[in-house]
């Protein structure tokens, strides 16, 4: 069991679910009030923290952290191109 | 230094030991896992840019989601994730018995998405919310269901990687189809992180 409970895997999986509880938050309570600004604030928010989790699950779970630099570079230049995209035109509105 | 030379049928990392650099599972997987998540990112734009023209009214249609059964779905896949990391290292391990039990787990739980997802579907359907109700129901049921498709061949590539997963499979290739799969199975979760924000919590 030491195989599968030692790595990196639970951290990793215990850090999303975090990150999944603050999504959670975020999108349902009015963390930041309730003006236009505070649900901006929230759905910037809500975005980073998907692709920061999208970050982890590719760098730990899909092991990318062990491949060839042209990998890492291309997943984190989609990482970079869609989130920044999504914030465009989320912000765009 | 001299570079190392990288093997590509080197003995997988496992965690803690020293590792080269080298691609998980066969490169082939690598440029399909690609190609689905460029597929997404379009997806995923096209979404927000029409949501851009109907704020009000994507907001309206949005709200009217279950986001319990969205986030009980996000758990599944995340533990489901956590059930293939483990099985990879069990596998490399030799633990044969323990990786094919964490494959098992990590089926369930995707089952389990779909069960949730079918439970959905019908709650839509019978509060009669069609795929051609409005723009946000269009585009709500064009990305859960394109994703719903990825979950189930997921769950078939899981159920042939545990049944490849025999005694003695850490030093064969048939490790590195284990391991495909089992980036791919990731890439169905990552894909699922992104999705449910959007459509769930994106105020």
């Amino acid at each position: 069991m030491k195989a599968i409970l030692g790595g990196l895997a639970t951290p990793i999986w215990l850090l999303l679910v975090a990150a999944t509880a603050a999504s959670w938050l975020l999108g349902t309570e009015q963390l930041f009030g309730v003006t236009a600004e505070a649900v901006r604030a929230s759905g910037i928010s809500v975005l980073l923290l998907a692709f920061a989790k999208v970050r982890l699950v590719v760098r730990y779970f899909m092991e990318v952290r062990h491949a060839p630099l042209m990998l890492k570079l291309i997943l984190d230049g989609w990482i970079v191109i869609v989130c920044g995209t999504l914030l465009g035109l989320y912000l765009g509105t | 230094m001299p570079m190392r030379h990288v093997d590509p049928m080197a003995s997988a990392p496992l965690e803690g030991g020293e590792c080269v650099a080298r691609i998980p599972g066969e490169a082939g997987i690598w440029v399909l896992i690609l190609g689905e998540m460029s597929v997404f990112g379009l997806l995923f734009a096209t979404f927000l840019f029409y949501r851009s023209k109907a704020a009000a009214q994507f907001a309206a249609s949005q709200a009217l989601l279950d986001r319990n059964i969205g986030m009980a779905n996000t758990l599944l896949l995340l533990t489901s994730s956590w059930f293939v990391a483990g099985a990879i290292q069990a596998l490399r391990r030799d633990l044969t018995t323990i990786g094919r039990g964490c494959l098992a787990a990590a089926f369930a739980c995707g089952a389990g998405f779909v069960s949730l997802k079918a439970i959905e579907y019908s709650e839509k359907f019978s509060a009669g919310i069609t795929i051609a109700g409005d723009d946000f129901f269009m585009y709500y049921f064009v990305l859960t269901g394109i994703h719903l498709l990825h979950v189930l061949i997921g769950l078939g590539v899981l159920a042939f990687a545990a049944m490849i997963s025999v005694r003695g499979v850490a030093n064969t290739g048939r490790m590195r189809v284990i391991e495909g799969g089992a980036a791919f199975w990731h890439m169905v979760d990552l894909l699922w992180i992104v999705l449910f924000p959007l459509l769930y919590f994106l105020r």
